[in-house]
């Protein structure tokens, strides 16, 4: 009797993620690595690595979706799907009920609204602007001159908040000059670096009855956990391995998809989230 | 590997041929020294003709540089001058182009510059950004500039509406005859009328294959055969393209050719296009197997309400009756018709950074439809011609995004 095994794999740009499911959904195998500049090279490992925890070898994958800026490089994806349809199937497959899932990834950041059946209902991105993106944070905390890894520590050092704009990635560093010819100290001025990311989430309208964080920002400065909190005054949790999200998505519509590309292409019906809008 | 942009159509040859007949004319009048008026898209160009001017249309020249993407290279010059990058990117890339002493009519028409103005004619009934171009190039020249000023936002196309427009083109008509190669010739003027007409109701029909399934062509064909409706209005050479095309275009809906092989998605294209991007995004849309149906950039451009017998109110009215120059209202219930009617299932509104006048996704109107009629809605951020504002990966999530949730509601 032959065993069914599925996966996704999300290549973003800075990372890239896989994950390989059993016939029953259950999660064998996840990796992920850097994805540089070789987008093929990036998914393939992370597939290898996934597979090699799953047990299963690639070539035994009965169907693999990939997703994010480098889907179109994963060598033996029998599809596609957008980075939102993925997160929004990951999110519900971890929570299980009506969210707003927030992905916060390197260049660009989304909300998704799910109901209490996994439906997407809409979606918003960010303008075409770093501003509120893994990139601010790496640019700031440059000018800064600390290093990405401590930023949040030093965040979680203070509760004064110092004000920075969220308009634009590269006057937000020059704006951190002025504030610390202002007096603000680096653990007030990396709250606000945080604070100003908050607030670029708030405007895509996040709502209740939870909002679920995705992406690798959330995974790499859990602070922020906090401060969306204080900033939105709702409910927010952290999904499960918040980077592979979009990769754990992407495999349960493997599983859940047709049979190819093209039949899949034709029998789209069969997928068990649906749109409202 | 097979072409996937658009309609392989047999007009293409006679549209090369016939665009460079226009503009070797121009090219003739140009260098010895015949009158040229430069006009305004929809502009009095009927007028114009009446008085025996070759007509030029600097947007025409504008939608070239940015479809080149020569814009992205000259515009800076114009920004050098004052002119913001956050106005008409037709302006700052056609005055740049100027400056820069550059123009993609010498490569498609050897051109080496575009042609001397005599006159220039401006009606803002588009936006008043038309009226500051042409006056820098009245200003720069030492050419007179004179102009049409439309009321805007209509709901109805009134009779008070009608008469304050004819009443400006008759006194535009007697200071035409001050400059004018000829004088003012009623005929003419009505058979650049009749020609308008028909060409325009041609065109209409033309575009009005598209709604039969599968679309015989798309909007990147559209884009590139309205060009004899723009700069050839009022010209019995217009008629005979539209008629051949309208042939050759019900001959492929009687074979049931697609533009779009294996099409399964129609939509509905709202705004300018992304001159420097139609191949890339009709390259996308056709491996999607989307097909641009109807936009309205090309479809309301449909100027059938010209009127021989009673020329000042006709052309008044047509020129009124354009879809930027109506209101809100008009817009959405006539983008919601239209889309019905060519059996587009989803809309994409492009919110053109430098051209507001013709993006209508910023006042609420894509989630007032979504909301009304069920229809996916898109906002696709980018610009006519500023190769700055548009990013074709980061648009491609959003599209992929769209074609899914068109996908999902095909079901």
């Amino acid at each position: 009797m032959s065993v069914d095994f599925f996966a996704g794999v999300d290549v973003g740009s800075s990372y890239a993620k896989a994950a390989v499911l059993g016939a029953q959904g259950e999660l064998l195998g996840k990796a992920l690595c850097p994805t540089g500049l070789d987008l093929k090279g990036a998914g393939l490992t992370a597939l290898t690595q996934a597979c090699a925890e799953a047990g299963v070898p690639v070539e035994g994958l009965s169907r693999t979706v990939s997703t994010g800026y480098g889907r179109d490089e994963v060598a033996g994806a029998t599809r596609t799907r957008s980075e939102i349809f993925c997160l929004a199937r990951g999110a519900f497959a971890a929570l299980g009920r009506a969210m707003t899932v927030v992905d916060i990834g390197g260049q660009d950041s989304k909300i998704i609204y799910v109901d209490d059946r996994g439906r997407r209902l809409d979606y918003r991105m960010n303008r075409k602007c770093a501003a509120g993106t893994g990139a601010f944070l790496e640019i700031v905390a440059l000018r800064m001159g600390v290093p990405l890894e401590n930023l949040g520590a030093l965040a979680e050092q203070t509760r004064e908040v110092a004000p920075l704009s969220s308009f634009c990635s590269v006057f937000a560093a020059t704006e951190v000059l002025d504030l610390l010819r202002k007096g603000y100290g680096p653990p007030a001025i990396a709250r606000g670096v945080y604070r100003s990311v908050a607030q670029r989430v708030v405007d895509m309208g996040p709502r209740g009855p939870v909002v679920a964080m995705a992406g690798g920002v959330v995974a790499h400065h859990p602070v922020l956990l906090e401060i969306l909190r204080e900033t939105l005054g709702l409910e927010v949790v952290a999904l499960s391995s918040p980077q592979l999200v979009g990769a754990l998505g992407a495999a349960h519509l493997a599983r859940e998809d047709g049979p190819s590309t093209e039949e899949s292409l034709e029998g789209e019906g069969s997928a068990t989230m649906r749109e409202e809008a | 590997m097979a072409d996937l942009v658009g309609a392989q159509l047999q007009s293409n040859g006679r549209l090369k041929a016939l665009m460079a007949e226009y503009f070797g004319q121009l090219k003739v009048a140009d260098e010895g020294g015949a009158p040229v008026a430069w006009c305004t898209s929809v502009g009095p160009a009927e007028l114009l003709r009446a008085f025996g001017f070759q007509v030029y249309f600097p947007e025409n020249h504008g939608a070239m540089l940015g479809a080149t993407r020569m814009a992205g290279k000259v515009m800076a010059a114009a920004h050098g001058v004052g002119y913001s990058q956050d106005i008409c990117s037709y302006l700052t890339s056609d005055i740049g182009a100027f400056l820069s002493g550059v123009t993609p009519l010498a490569k498609a028409y050897g051109m080496e510059a575009v042609p001397r103005p005599s006159v220039l004619v401006y009606n803002t009934n588009q936006c008043r950004e038309v009226k500051d171009w042409f006056e820098w190039y009245g200003r720069t020249l030492g050419v007179p500039t004179l102009g049409i000023h439309s009321p805007g936002q209509l709901d109805q196309v009134t009779p008070e509406a009608i008469e304050l427009v004819a009443a400006q083109l008759e006194h535009l008509r007697d200071a035409l005859a001050l400059l004018a190669p000829r004088p003012f010739d009623p005929a003419a003027l009505a058979e650049a009328l009749d020609h308008s007409r028909e060409a325009a109701i041609l065109w209409g029909r033309c575009l009005q294959t598209a709604a039969r399934t599968p679309a015989p062509w798309v909007f990147s064909d559209h884009t590139i055969h309205m060009a004899p409706i723009v700069v050839l209005r009022g010209t019995s050479e217009a008629v005979a393209y539209y008629k051949g095309l309208l042939a050759e275009l019900e001959a492929l809906c009687a074979s049931g050719t697609a533009a779009v092989p294996g099409e399964r998605f129609r939509i509905y294209w709202e705004g300018m296009p992304i001159w420097g991007q139609l191949r890339p995004l009709a390259e996308l849309f056709a491996s999607h197997r989307a097909a641009l149906v109807a936009s309205t950039y090309c479809n309301s451009w449909v100027l059938d309400e010209l009127d021989s017998s009673d020329p000042w109110r006709a052309m008044a009215r047509a020129y009124l009756s354009i879809f930027i120059c109506r209101s809100e209202g008009y817009k959405q219930e006539y983008i919601v018709r239209t889309a019905h009617e060519f059996g587009a299932g989803g809309v994409i509104f492009h919110d053109s950074k430098t051209c507001p006048h013709n993006s209508n996704s910023r006042f609420g109107m894509p989630q007032r439809i979504r909301a009304t009629e069920g229809l996916p809605v898109l906002v696709l951020e980018g610009d006519l011609n500023d190769p700055r504002c548009f990013a074709l990966e980061e648009s491609r999530v959003r599209l992929e995004v769209f074609l899914e949730q068109m996908e999902d509601a095909l079901g």
